[in-house]
């Protein structure tokens, strides 16, 4: 019962091919890893690390260039992860790149981003300390957001409380919007206006009938004519002032 | 066999046979005169003419994985994430359990058959006279057969299923063959398939010893043969199921603690 050269090395190929298969996919999940390319570490520090893991990515320009390696607590409001990141982006990070903590995608996995720094800047080194960004604190934001609510409480109530007395005709404004007898003495006290001036026009016309009378009635006619000359005088001189000063310049 | 036995000892009885036979397995695995010839024969037989059915499993698989999941993945506006649920949800868990059982329902029904036919027929008594070492030749090369080539044939279906998953996102919602193996492969991690591999071995040798054990303490009479290849089916997928169960409270505590 032996088996033929050709079926023994059908059998070797499978298994072969399958050993090379699973050797593929580890070597796909190592170079993910970064275990098999040349890497380099930069340290950066936060207060908080908002649940970054060991192996979480480190991201640039939106390239994954590394992973986290480790996480150390230097003390009570220090964290620092040590970056571990391929070499060939080595000559992009500059010494003033800052580091802050974003989020991945729908479920939120924690990533490192690293923002470039200025171009002229010297090339960050092994080793090296990068600034970071803190994340923002939520906790802190929901503590302000409950001060801020506070004084909103405090000031709806006050706007309330302000409506409702003008609702029910409280005070001036109150009065001014529930209370009729304001806007009709308004209304009288505009009718009266205007019969008021209508009198002082009358009145106006009457008086500029009588000037035209006085000016023509002989006993004034001497002073309105001298008024007049000395009208004329004063111009003339004003002139010739004006004249002169224009000269002298 | 034994006179008047109560079941307790007749539970008794079994595991401590099983035992046993374990042992001699072992003994006869390291011993002088390895059967390397039978073992590549055996090889042969179970993992090379297993391809087909496997294959077949495993693109149908990811096929069916992926249809099944796109309309509620839809809902939630997450297609994008069907090559990732695929290719974990293969290689963790259904890779490996689909085609262990399907290994149990091929591979130790047959093997529970020929040696229960060879035991039934007086055949291993006749080895054992004639000088020959029935488990060496028999068992250990069957178990170690099944051991090495039930991984390979999951690996082997792993692969099926990802390609099954690719067409099948290819044809529904249309996805480059490079976006998606990059995004199924870069989902993955040592901790999805290493321990998806090792407890293949396990399946493997489930199938293979509980289908030696069940042809070799068959009892005569021809009706022991059919009774041996069922039940070296139902014992081994049972155990597999099992084995499942407790691989996976080790590797969440090893990978995921």
């Amino acid at each position: 019962m032996n088996i033929s050269a050709a079926q023994k090395t059908k059998t070797g190929l499978f298994v072969l091919f399958t050993i090379l298969l699973l050797l593929g996919l580890m070597f796909l999940i190592g170079k993910q890893q970064q275990l098999f390319s040349d890497t380099f570490v930069v340290n950066t520090q936060f207060k908080n690390i908002a649940g970054t893991k060991e192996g979480s990515f480190v991201r640039f320009a939106g390239i994954n260039i590394g992973t986290v390696q480790s996480i150390n607590i230097i003390n009570d409001s220090t964290v620092q992860l040590a970056l571990d990141i391929e070499k060939k982006v080595q000559p992009f990070i500059k010494t003033d790149a800052v580091t802050s903590i974003g989020s991945d995608g729908l479920m939120g996995d924690k990533i490192i981003l690293v923002a470039p720094g200025n171009t002229g800047s010297p090339v960050v080194k092994e080793g090296a300390m990068l600034r970071s960004n803190n994340p923002v604190d939520i906790d802190r934001i929901l503590n302000n957001l409950s001060k801020v609510s506070d004084n909103a409480t405090v000031l709806t109530e006050g706007l309330a409380s302000i409506v409702d007395k003008i609702n029910s005709g409280k005070g001036s404004i109150g009065k001014l919007l529930a209370d009729n007898s304001l806007a009709n003495k308004m209304e009288n006290t505009i009718e009266s206006a205007k019969q008021t001036a209508n009198t002082i026009t009358k009145t106006a016309n009457t008086v500029n009938e009588n000037m035209q009378a006085v000016k023509s009635s002989f006993l004034l006619r001497g002073y309105f004519k001298r008024k007049e000359r000395k009208r004329i005088k004063d111009s003339t001189e004003k002139a010739n002032k004006l004249l002169e000063n224009k000269k002298s310049e | 066999m034994m006179p008047e036995q109560s079941r307790f000892s007749k539970t008794l009885f079994y595991i401590a046979e099983q035992a046993y036979f374990l042992k001699s397995f072992f003994r006869n695995a390291f011993k002088k005169g390895f059967e390397w010839e039978e073992l590549f024969r055996q090889s042969y037989i179970i993992g090379y003419k297993s391809i087909g059915i496997v294959t077949l499993t495993g693109f149908i698989l990811g096929i069916v994985l992926t249809l099944q999941s796109l309309p509620t993945l839809k809902e939630f506006g997450a297609v994008s994430y069907i090559p990732s649920m695929v290719s974990v949800s293969i290689i963790r868990e259904i890779g490996p359990v689909i085609i262990a059982l399907i290994c149990a329902g091929k591979i130790a029904s047959s093997i529970g058959a020929e040696l229960g036919s060879m035991n039934v027929t007086e055949q291993i008594e006749a080895m054992e006279v004639s000088g020959a070492n029935p488990v060496q030749y028999l068992v250990v090369t069957r178990i170690l057969a099944c051991t090495v080539m039930v991984p390979l044939l999951t690996i082997f279906a792993d692969a099926m299923a990802l390609i099954g998953g690719f067409i099948a996102s290819k044809l529904s919602v249309g996805i480059s063959m490079q976006l998606y193996f990059s995004k199924g492969l870069t989902i993955l991690e040592y901790s999805d398939v290493l321990p998806a591999v090792i407890k293949t071995i396990f399946f493997g040798f489930t199938i293979g010893f509980v289908g030696c054990y069940k042809g070799f303490t068959a009892n005569s009479g021809t009706a022991s043969v059919g009774l041996a290849a069922n039940s070296a089916v139902v014992n081994s997928s049972i155990l597999i199921i099992i084995i499942d169960a407790i691989v996976v409270q080790i590797s969440n505590s090893l990978f995921y603690s």
